[in-house]
């Protein structure tokens, strides 16, 4: 439906109200596997925000062009292209980012996040409503993904991995913790199990809200 | 892919169209193929269906004799009676007959769930049961269960842990299985149902191991807050809030329909004569006023909250 | 690779939903019971193994031969979404009850990163024709395995005492993250060892 939020609701919301990783579950699926390293987290997370915002900007333009019947296909075939040109030039421009993504750079093409927003918001708002809120989704679900990041390869590897520059080569050592890590967190078990103790986090967060204003908690469950 | 050529060869352009000509065929092809199987296998999403799927609550509970509201849409296109579904009430009888254009009517007069037992569900917190429960206000214990917090998993240790294996066993799965959330707790403790918001779909009385759950007309005034049969002896042991069968109640509210059989007080809800003076005399106060609390939302476990569970 | 080690590969050593971390939104959506996570895991086997053998067939057949390999995520979606639409009519037209128990969980798989991801892992690691076919029916039964188990735990775990914060996801994850743990016994010195 049309967006009845103001313009920075519309950004804003994207951060905790409707956080894609958090909140909907949405961007989980090629993404939770690349949160290992930090750096590939923030890749990742700008690789998706740009896919997201040049498919949301595309479908609002085009929302009145594409018939019904081939409204999922019409959609699925922009974002694979988006997520074609992206990976080309990743390929390109940052041949390190892209190589440690691996197989989940071709598989932005099937985050659960652009085909949500780009079915459900940009099919029904103007161009500029759809950018801003692909925008404020894009910067939530790359500071979640780097929050789970953070938390795997800090305990799991006990280093920090960011972009290499002028000589450095981008990793930075905890000390402590890089001689005994926890090496299950660097491993997909630890992607489980991070995100779901996050999530109850998050959760506990959000009732502990929920009850300042009154609501009922008592009633179990929140997701 | 060097990214500093802007302009392409001849050789280049082509290659790139080649590109765009394969994906349209692609699409083409794989579009005719697909039109052709829908042709073939006639397949079209069946509106109607959706329409009268919609209508339906979604309860999937089986009033109708059906085991889901799946097929009982599937039912109804293929001519079936639709004014089997109950829970549904007046919402689904407008919507189908708005959808089938011809009067579909509710059936007859509503009954709604209620727990007949007064029993409040907060156990002792001590692990010795005869510590806290006090004879006088509450339902004594025979042993401190720590198993799953289900009704139906209590009930096989030897008809639950309370000493009264007639009664509301206070676990909450009918709560959990209610489909509106109309079950919930007193301010008393007991367990409750919201007689405005139960839409008659029998789940909570499939799932009560006791039968402590049981069917009253939605017009009932008064409910029992008892299910046991035993005699005033036997109650008078575990419990100070339950029917002994005294019989006060007959004999104060002659004309009101209560009938004392086996121990246990029923109401005949036909008998339209006052009830309230029996009410008011019942020694254990266990004749209680059908719609008295509104319960506080859905309370899903029971002493858990207060005593968590030490492992063993 | 032999097929023995195909199948050992992708329905243990690397099974798609535990170590790949592919296919996560239907895993945690669709395993509150058991007989929906059985309707989906058989729907993903069909999918899969079908989506595989016809990914391998366009890349070989068509993207190859004429040097376009850059559009295989689009060649490949389109392929998929295509074989989903056809195995929902087919299914609709042949057999109600497989309709039924089957067909709601089809539109799930359109663009299900699972069934990308194996056709994907399926041409990257240049398999035959028949090969293809069998990693993508081996992933589809690794992925049954997983949605049944994660199932069954699910409705145990609904019994429990659980902290309210915990309840529904985040204990799902962390059932989950012990399974992968399990799994991990499933290496490929195990599979060295079993095959020799």
């Amino acid at each position: 439906m049309t967006s009845r939020n103001t313009l920075s609701e519309d950004l804003m919301k994207g951060l905790v109200r409707e956080n894609p990783i958090f909140m909907t579950l949405l961007g989980l699926c090629p993404a939770l596997a690349v949160s290992n390293k930090v750096s590939s987290a923030l890749g990742m997370g700008a690789a998706v925000a740009i896919v997201l915002i040049a498919t949301n900007f595309l479908v609002s333009l085009l929302k009145d062009f594409i018939p019904g019947k081939v409204r999922t296909l019409a959609h699925v075939a922009i974002i694979a292209t988006l997520s074609t040109i992206v990976n080309l030039l990743m390929h390109a421009y940052t041949p390190a980012l892209f190589a440690d993504l691996g197989l989940y750079a071709q598989l932005i093409a099937v985050n659960c996040i652009i085909i949500d927003r780009a079915n459900s918001f940009a099919r029904e708002n103007s161009a500029g409503r759809s950018v801003v809120d692909a925008l404020g989704m894009g910067i939530g679900f790359t500071l979640a993904l780097t929050l789970i990041a953070l938390l795997r390869e800090v305990l799991g590897n006990g280093t920090i991995t960011l972009f290499p520059v002028a000589g450095w080569n981008g990793t930075l050592i905890i000390p402590g913790l890089g001689a005994a890590p926890i090496k299950v967190l660097g491993m997909s078990a630890g992607a489980f199990l991070v995100f779901g103790y996050l999530k109850a986090m998050f959760n506990a967060y959000r009732m502990r809200k929920a009850s300042g204003e009154g609501a009922d908690i008592k009633s179990g469950q929140i997701a | 892919m060097t990214g500093a050529a802007v302009m392409l060869t001849t050789g280049e352009f082509l290659h790139v169209l080649v590109g765009g000509v394969a994906i349209g065929v692609l699409g083409g092809l794989l579009g005719m193929l697909l039109s052709a199987l829908a042709r073939i296998t006639g397949y079209r999403v069946d509106v109607r269906l959706a329409t009268y799927r919609a209508a339906l609550p979604g309860y999937d509970c089986g009033t109708c004799g059906y085991a889901t509201c799946n097929e009982y849409a599937r039912a109804i296109r293929d001519r079936d009676t639709p004014s089997k579904c109950v829970p549904g009430g007046r919402q689904t009888a407008r919507l189908l007959s708005e959808a089938l254009g011809i009067e579909v009517k509710v059936s007859g007069a509503r009954r709604v769930a209620q727990v007949h037992c007064r029993a409040p569900v907060s156990r002792s917190s001590g692990s010795d049961p005869e510590s806290v429960a006090h004879p006088r206000t509450a339902v004594r214990e025979k042993f401190r269960y720590s198993g799953h917090d289900d009704c139906n998993s209590a009930a096989r240790l030897y008809g639950g842990d309370r000493e009264c294996v007639y009664g509301c066993l206070g676990h909450g799965s009918c709560a959990r299985v209610c489909p509106v959330n109309a079950i919930g707790n007193g301010p008393d403790g007991r367990v409750w149902v919201d007689r405005n918001l139960c839409v008659s779909c029998g789940l909570c009385l499939d799932v009560c191991p006791t039968g402590v759950l049981k069917w009253v007309p939605a017009s009932a005034d008064v409910i029992i807050g008892c299910n046991s049969p035993d005699s005033e002896a036997q109650v008078a042991e575990y419990c100070s809030l339950g029917c002994t069968g005294c019989r006060l109640c007959e004999r104060k509210s002659p004309a009101g329909g209560y009938h004392v059989e086996h121990n246990l007080c029923n109401v005949d809800y036909t008998q339209k004569g006052d009830r309230r003076d029996g009410m008011e005399a019942c020694p254990t106060r266990c004749i209680l006023p059908a719609g008295s609390i509104v319960p506080i939302g859905r309370k899903v476990s029971t002493s858990r909250e207060e005593s968590p569970v030490q492992s063993g | 690779m032999t097929y023995i080690g195909i199948i050992i590969t992708y329905t243990l050593v690397q099974n798609l939903v535990l170590v790949d971390l592919l296919g996560l939104y239907s895993y945690v959506n669709v395993t509150r019971r058991l007989d929906s996570a059985a309707g989906l895991g058989l729907a993903m086997v069909i999918v899969m193994s079908l989506a595989a053998l016809l990914t391998w067939v366009i890349y070989h057949l068509v993207l190859l031969p004429l040097g376009i390999t850059f559009l295989q995520i689009l060649t490949f979606l389109l392929i998929i979404v295509g074989l989903v639409q056809i195995l929902e009519m087919i299914t609709k037209w042949s057999s109600g009850a497989l309709h039924s128990s089957l067909g709601s969980y089809l539109p799930m798989l359109t663009v299900n990163c699972a069934v990308l991801g194996i056709a994907l892992i399926a041409v990257n690691a240049n398999y035959s024709a028949f090969e293809s076919l069998f990693a993508g029916f081996s992933a589809g039964i690794g992925f049954l395995l997983v949605t049944v188990v994660m199932a069954s735990i699910r409705e145990r775990l609904d019994l429990e005492w659980i902290p309210k914060p915990f309840r529904g996801i985040p204990i799902a994850f962390v059932s989950a993250g012990l399974m992968a743990m399990a799994f991990l016994g499933f290496d490929t010195a195990f599979l060295r060892n079993l095959l020799g």
